[in-house]
C-alpha cells in the first residue's frame, strides 16, 4: 500500500492510480497531474526504484490490484475462472480422485508424474463441459483429456505419452486414470487428440462390451441422455470405466465415454517396454 | 499511399480480457507498416516502440525466455488493472468481472502476455481510424487508434 494514498477512500485512490498510471504508460494522451496525484507518483516512483526490478508501472498496478482484488477475494476470483473456462491450467488446484486413482486405476503412474504431465501437457481435449449444475453443493464436472510426451527416464527408459482423463471442478483438477502409450501402437503424425492415443492402447488391450443395445465396441466417447443406471457389465478380468456427467436424479445426466480394458493385457504390454508394477 | 493493411501488437491476455469482458469490441493503436526497418527510403520512420514488428519481437523474446522483467509486459499489466477500475466505474463491467480481470492479470504467465498481431483490413474501419497528435506519437510515421469498436470478425490474428 502506498502511504500516500492510505487516507483517501477507495474509489478516490483507485481515480488517482489510473491516472497516474495514464501518465506514465507510453501509449496514453499527455496527462496533467494535480498535486496530490504527482505525490502518489513520487511515491510510487521511490519505491520502484528502491527494488532492483520494479517499475513505476508495476508498483501502480499493484496498487491498483490491492485495492479491487484484495486477499479475501482472491479464492473466490480463482475459483469463477476455474468454472468459466478461463483459469490458466497452472492455477488449478490437483487431486486424485477417489473413484479412480485411488481404486488401482493409475496402472504404476505414480502421483508425481501425473501431476508433472498435468502441468504441461501436449495435448489437452475437453470431452464434456460439465452437465448445468442444479445443486450448489454438488459441483459441475468437466471432463478432460490430456496427453503428455514424457521421457521415460526411471520406468523403462522409453519415451512414450501418459494420458491422464481427469475431471474438471471449481478449480480443481481431478485426476481420473492414467495410461502410457508407447510409440510402437501409434505412428506420431496420426496424433490430433488424446483419444487417438487412447483408441490406439484399447486397439491392443481393450474388449468390445455392450452397454446399451446400440454400443459394443472398445472405446466408446458419446454423448449419450442418461435416463437410468444401466448395470455395468462383469467381465472376468476386464476393467469397465465408464464415465458421466450430471446427477441421475436431475436433468441434464449423460455418459461421456466408456471402455472395456484387458488389465492382464495391459500390464504384459507394460512389461514389453520394461515397466513393472 | 496507404497500404489496404492496418497491423497492431497485442497480448494474448488483451484479446481475451476485450472478447469476454468488452463483448468483443477491440481497443488498439495500429500502424499501417508492419516491419518500419522495411520501409521504402524517405518514409518518416518508425521508432522501435511503435513498430508492431518490433514490439512483438521484443514480447516474443519476453514469452521464449518467460523474462518476468519486462517492462513492456509491466506497462500492460498496469494498463489492464486501469482498464478493468473504470470500466467497473462506468458500470460496464461488475466488481466481479473487475476481480476477475485484476486476477488474470496479477497472474498471468508467460504463455497469457505472448504477443498476437492483429492485421486489420483498412477499408471498412477506415471511417473510424483516429489520427493518434504527433505529440502522443513515438516518431513521424502515422498511428492510428480504433477506440473500442473494432469487431473480431473486423481483424485476423496471427502469431509468427
Amino acid at each position: 500500500m502506498l502511504q500516500s494514498l492510505a487516507a483517501l477512500d477507495p474509489a478516490r485512490a483507485e481515480a488517482i492510480l489510473c491516472r497516474t498510471i495514464d501518465a506514465v504508460l507510453p501509449r496514453t494522451e499527455i496527462v496533467e497531474l494535480d498535486e496530490v496525484e504527482q505525490k502518489v507518483l513520487d511515491e510510487a516512483r521511490s519505491v520502484a526504484a528502491a527494488h532492483p526490478h520494479k517499475s513505476v508501472e508495476e508498483v501502480l498496478g499493484d496498487a491498483l490490484t490491492d485495492f479491487g482484488l484484495p486477499p479475501s477475494e482472491e479464492e473466490a476470483a480463482r475459483i469463477r475462472l476455474g468454472k468459466s473456462g478461463q483459469l490458466p491450467w497452472e492455477l488449478f488446484d490437483v487431486e486424485f480422485s477417489k473413484v479412480g486413482w485411488k481404486n488401482l486405476m493409475c496402472y504404476g503412474v505414480t502421483s508425481g508424474e501425473a501431476r508433472e504431465a498435468l502441468r504441461k501437457p501436449d495435448l489437452v481435449e475437453h470431452l464434456h463441459s460439465g452437465a448445468p449444475q442444479t445443486d450448489e453443493r454438488l459441483p459441475s464436472v468437466a471432463l478432460t483429456f490430456t496427453a503428455t510426451r514424457v521421457s521415460g527416464a526411471g520406468v523403462g527408459g522409453r519415451a512414450h505419452w501418459l494420458l491422464l482423463l481427469i475431471g474438471r471442478y471449481d478449480a480443481t483438477l481431478s485426476i481420473r486414470l492414467a495410461f502410457r502409450v508407447f510409440d510402437d501402437l501409434v505412428r506420431a503424425n496420426r496424433i490430433e487428440r488424446p483419444r487417438d492415443l487412447m483408441r490406439a492402447l484399447l486397439m491392443r488391450c481393450g474388449r468390445e462390451f455392450t452397454l446399451t443395445a446400440d454400443s459394443g465396441k472398445h472405446l466408446l466417447f458419446w454423448d449419450e441422455r442418461m435416463e437410468h443406471e444401466a448395470p455395468v457389465p462383469n467381465i472376468a478380468g476386464m476393467v469397465v470405466v465408464i464415465l458421466s456427467v450430471g446427477n441421475l436424479k436431475t436433468a441434464g445426466s449423460r455418459r461421456v465415454v466408456a471402455f472395456c480394458l484387458n488389465e492382464r493385457s495391459y500390464k504384459q504390454y507394460m512389461e514389453l517396454h520394461g515397466i513393472r508394477y | 499511399m496507404p497500404g489496404p493493411l492496418l497491423y497492431s501488437t497485442n497480448v494474448w491476455l488483451k484479446l481475451h480480457i476485450q472478447q469476454t469482458y468488452q463483448g468483443d469490441k477491440h481497443h488498439v493503436w495500429c500502424s499501417e507498416l508492419f516491419d518500419g526497418t522495411k520501409a521504402p527510403g524517405y518514409s518518416a520512420p518508425v521508432p522501435p516502440s511503435s513498430d508492431p514488428c518490433a514490439i512483438y519481437r521484443q514480447l516474443h523474446g519476453t514469452f521464449v525466455n518467460s523474462d518476468r522483467h519486462c517492462p513492456k509486459i509491466k506497462e500492460q499489466k498496469a494498463s489492464f488493472c486501469k482498464l478493468a477500475t473504470r470500466w467497473e466505474k462506468a458500470g460496464e463491467i461488475t466488481a466481479k468481472d473487475k476481480a476477475d480481470i485484476l486476477f488474470m492479470t496479477k497472474h498471468a504467465s508467460a504463455k497469457e502476455l505472448r504477443p498476437l498481431v492483429y492485421v486489420i483490413p483498412r477499408a471498412p474501419v477506415e471511417s473510424r481510424l483516429k489520427i493518434v497528435p504527433i505529440k502522443d506519437r513515438a516518431g513521424l510515421a502515422m498511428e492510428y487508434r480504433l477506440e473500442g469498436d473494432l469487431l473480431r470478425t473486423e481483424f485476423d490474428v496471427i502469431e509468427l
